[in-house]
């Protein structure tokens, strides 16, 4: 089944390559952008890598979103996206299964679909991009290793072992330090939700029982308020080291404040600049389609005090506006 | 008297006996119980250290003030579900005003807050003025549509819930200042009391004295015992039951202020099983869940229960999902204990 | 109008409380349809009539518990709209309702202030309390005066037998009457001792200058114990005469129908 869908992705996707290139000698090359919510900074910098791209290549992006991530307010936009007949679409779809037969009708419309940050269950799209979990929590694990120097006693604070893609990180990073890293000592894994106070309880009560604990490592943003305000509130800022994900600028502020020691930052930007490069070459036929993988990971870097301001990793945070 | 004695006097039970029906008291005991058996399994009985019991008091302060606002709703036979969302909503309206007023859109981005003090007050009253307009929500339609309060409160839930979420976009209000946090929200007063600690016990002492020595606290309990006598006896139980809920309201918006300090962000995503929470403490502190007997001392020892249960358990290494099974396990249990043991001494 | 002349040829001061033409509907039906009252002070009326005949309703629209559609109420011979219980309560009036009105959860002396309490200040004049050491000393002294002895008025009333509850509802309305005292149907749970004591308070109230209203079905007694007798049926009072006048054949002949008015003459 896999097999038919993806021959069909790609039969369909050959299709657009003409229907492309055919529409491009009208006028400028169309693409309508369908994210999976706006307002918040990871999506703005997506938007801003993806207008970047779209000026360098000149080509036309419209850009979407609801103010939530919410199939129901997604759909819409996707639906009105497509009425304008676009070239090609770009979704960070809101559900792996609901927009499945969406992105087909569109593919089978002879329209080129590149999926970013979620994913679909299937994969009827042209590409997906996203963030590579597994390597971010492998990265984040050398991050670790780097910030306590090579020993002690560490807590991972994920969210849920049912959700797959947060629980990856958490993989990712034991994978790496079990490998590794003899000298460090994970304690099990704790999973607080995405409840901020239920991650306070639960490191204050790790940091009385281990007094050797160098390091924690969270897998998501409520963990990391929870962890940081026991750490803060045990007297230990600064000794214990912390790592938490995504790089807002709130997040950035508090790694220079010292509140945090490492970021993993995902590629918000390099999903939309590279998204919108993959559907204008696809369109101008530069690229197969039939070549391509089904997943594509943006390369991720870890942001600490000491790179901040380094080129590449300044160049990765996220931001508010694209000014 | 010349009168017949309608039944043989029956003497109430002594002071002793009184206590030792008393719920509050049973839970102290099981809480102490816990304590100690956790400091003896621990490792160099680190359960015991005064760094772990003052943060334990941490970790509870929200959950026991609301608590604390819940067992004056529970006490007039109301119910409220709506609290841990007017957390939320208050928190993230506080939190904005907050920022709004401490400098400028740039100066607050650069982690400057030229007027902090004008913006924390502002950012105090617009929680706390926030949670009570909730509360009075809450109030005006149970008491005005006589919608049962139960229904109208998961109503509101998901308004506040909603409309935080509109507010923010869903994702949580940034700069707000990390001062607050360590200067307040995880302070210790001689390294022992948290600085939000002090303010529930503050404010929890306010409410045991108005449940207990005040007519509005006496009226609360006749309300929730019964409606009509309340009536009959000339208590205005409606706007009495209105007051209740914004009362209710307002504590939750201390409560969000609270956590805004403690976490130095708000928390759109939390606080969903909040008001369960808050609500299991007042009913294993020995307060029915159909009003008229309520005590606000077993509220706040119940209260740490489950917050003891959480730490001892990682203390001593338990994986997290046991820590689930165990947690469930023994509330019921210390409930079910609390429960026979009262019929007996009946 | 009968009964409202015969009133009028009524030698003494006029009745502390009366009730003309009193009208309630509730939806359809016709509860009180132009019944009316009156009694004096230091006097017991006795209200009687059939189940649904009114009874209940008239007495909770003179107390304030209900507000009437038509006709009126005058305390002292002043026309008086009673706009709630506490108004009633001002203008010295306690009922004992059917159904006690007692919160199962509170204690005897809780019970007997509610809604009343004594207050005290503390901290300097600062913060009110409640002033629980007079409560409980006025309650257990209102008990004694009825006769009763709970033991302890700190007891919930959940933890007391259904005589008990109905004396502390009796005992209440007496301790706090200053003008009259409504009662429906004070026995009902009660035994025979129980009642007597309850009888005995009802006499006593009156001796002391109190306008008492007993509704009961225990005719014999309340030709006994009352002065006057007033009869309703159908909403409407169909006699109000001294229960002297009045044999128990009479009573039942009134309540249940037929002319009884001439054969009581």
């Amino acid at each position: 089944m896999r097999k038919i869908t993806q021959t069909l992705a790609i039969g369909a996707a050959a299709l657009a390559l003409a229907a492309g290139t055919a529409a491009a000698e009208d006028g400028p090359i169309r693409i309508e952008f369908v994210a999976g919510m706006v307002g918040i900074p990871f999506y703005t910098t997506m938007e801003c890598g993806a207008r970047d791209a779209a000026a360098e290549l000149g080509v036309e992006l419209n850009w979407s979103g609801a103010p939530q991530w919410d199939l129901a307010l997604q759909l819409p936009l996707l639906q009105a996206a497509v009425e304008r007949d676009p070239h090609g679409v770009i979704l960070a779809p809101t559900d792996p299964v609901a927009l499945i037969t969406e992105v087909q009708a569109i593919m089978d419309r002879g329209i080129p679909v590149v999926t970013v940050d979620g994913s679909l269950a299937e994969p009827v799209d042209v590409q997906n991009m996203r963030t590579n979990n597994r390597v971010a929590g492998g990265l984040a694990a050398r991050a670790m290793a780097e910030a306590i120097g090579g020993e002690g006693t560490v807590l991972i604070v994920a969210l849920n072992p049912a959700v797959t893609g947060n629980q990856d990180r958490a993989d990712g990073f034991i994978e790496v330090i079990e490998a590794e890293f003899p000298g460090i000592r994970l304690l099990p894994t704790e999973y607080p939700g995405s409840d901020q106070n239920r991650a306070a309880e639960i490191v204050s009560a790790a940091i009385q029982a281990n007094p050797d604990l160098r390091g924690i490592y969270t897998t998501h943003s409520n963990a990391a308020v929870g962890t940081s305000s026991a750490v803060i509130g045990a007297g230990k800022g600064g000794e214990i080291k912390i790592i938490a994900y995504d790089a807002d600028p709130q997040q950035v502020r508090d790694l220079k404040d010292g509140v945090y020691d490492a970021l993993v930052v995902q590629s918000p930007y390099l999903e939309g600049y590279d998204s919108v490069t993959l559907v204008t070459r696809i369109l101008r036929g530069e690229v197969d389609p039939a070549t391509l993988d089904d997943v594509y990971y943006p390369p991720m870097v870890i942001a600490t005090r000491d790179n901040i301001d380094d080129p590449e990793v300044a160049a990765a945070l996220y931001r508010d506006s694209c000014d | 008297m010349n009168g017949l004695t309608l039944d043989p006097p029956a003497a109430g039970p002594g002071p002793l006996g009184r206590a030792l029906r008393s719920t509050p008291v049973a839970m102290a005991l099981v809480v102490a119980v816990l304590i100690l058996g956790f400091g003896a399994l621990s490792p160099n009985w680190a359960f015991l250290r005064t760094s772990n019991l003052s943060t334990i008091t941490l970790n509870v302060s929200v959950t026991m003030l609301l608590a604390v606002g819940i067992t004056m709703i529970l006490a007039a036979g109301e119910l409220d579900l709506s609290i841990g969302a007017n957390v939320v909503l208050s928190s993230v309206v506080g939190a904005k005003v907050l920022v709004a007023l401490s400098g400028t859109p740039d100066e607050v981005r650069a982690a400057q807050y030229p007027d902090l003090a004008l913006g924390v007050a502002a950012g105090i009253g617009a929680a706390v003025a926030t949670g009570a307009a909730f509360g009075a929500v809450n109030g005006l339609l149970v008491t005005r549509l006589r919608v049962n309060s139960f229904i109208v409160t998961l109503g509101t839930m998901g308004i506040g819930t909603g409309t935080a979420l509109v507010l923010t976009n869903g994702s949580n209000v940034p700069y707000v200042p990390r001062l607050l946090q360590t200067e307040f929200g995880v302070v210790r007063l001689f390294g022992v009391i948290p600085y939000p600690m002090i303010v529930v016990l503050a404010i929890s002492g306010v409410m045991l004295y108005v449940l207990r020595h005040t007519r509005f606290g006496l009226y609360t309990l006749a309300i929730g015992s019964s409606r009509e006598a309340a009536e009959r006896a000339g208590i205005r139980t409606l706007p009495h039951v209105f007051r209740l809920f914004v009362l209710m309201g307002a504590l939750a918006g201390v409560a969000a202020f609270l956590d805004l300090t403690r976490f130095a962000t708000t928390n759109v995503g939390g606080h969903q099983t909040t008001a369960l929470a808050a609500i299991a403490a007042v009913v294993i502190g020995g307060t029915s869940l159909f009003g008229g007997r309520a005590t606000i001392a077993g509220s706040m020892v119940a209260s740490l229960i489950p917050v003891i249960l959480a730490t001892g358990l990682v203390i001593l290494g338990v994986q997290a999902f046991w820590q689930l099974i165990a947690v469930g396990m023994i509330l019921i249990a210390a409930v079910a204990i609390d429960q026979r043991r009262r019929e007996r001494l009946k | 109008m009968r009964q409202i002349e015969r009133l009028a040829e009524m030698p003494e001061a006029g009745p502390a409380i009366e009730a003309v033409g009193i009208e309630k509907r509730f939806g359809h039906i016709r509860a009180l349809d132009g019944a009316s009252l009156a009694v004096r002070s230091g006097e017991v009326l006795a209200l009687i009539g059939d189940n649904g005949a009114g009874k209940s309703t008239l007495t909770k629209i003179i107390c304030g518990a209900l507000a009437p559609d038509g006709g009126e109420l005058r305390f002292w011979g002043r026309p008086t709209a009673v706009a709630s219980i506490r108004h009633a309560q001002d203008l010295g009036v306690e009922t004992v309702y059917q159904d006690l009105a007692l919160a199962p959860d509170l204690s005897v002396a809780e019970n007997m202030f509610l809604g009343r309490e004594p207050l005290m200040r503390r901290l300097g004049g600062l913060v009110p309390a409640l002033d629980r050491r007079a409560m409980r000393a006025r309650a257990a002294e209102a008990l004694a005066g009825v006769g009763i002895s709970l033991g302890s008025v700190d007891r919930t009333v959940r933890e007391l037998s259904g005589g008990q509850r109905q004396a502390i509802a009796v005992a209440r309305a007496v301790m706090w009457a200053r003008s009259a005292i409504l009662m429906d149907e004070p026995t009902a749970a009660l035994g025979t001792r129980q009642t007597a004591i309850v009888y005995d308070t009802i006499r006593s109230a009156a001796d002391r200058g109190l306008a008492v209203v007993v509704i009961s079905h225990d005719i014999p007694k309340m030709l006994s114990l009352a002065d006057r007798i007033a009869i309703l049926r159908q909403g409407r009072t169909v006699a109000q005469e001294r229960a002297a006048d009045l044999t128990l054949a009479q009573v039942v002949t009134l309540m249940l129908g037929g002319n009884g008015r001439e054969e009581a003459a």
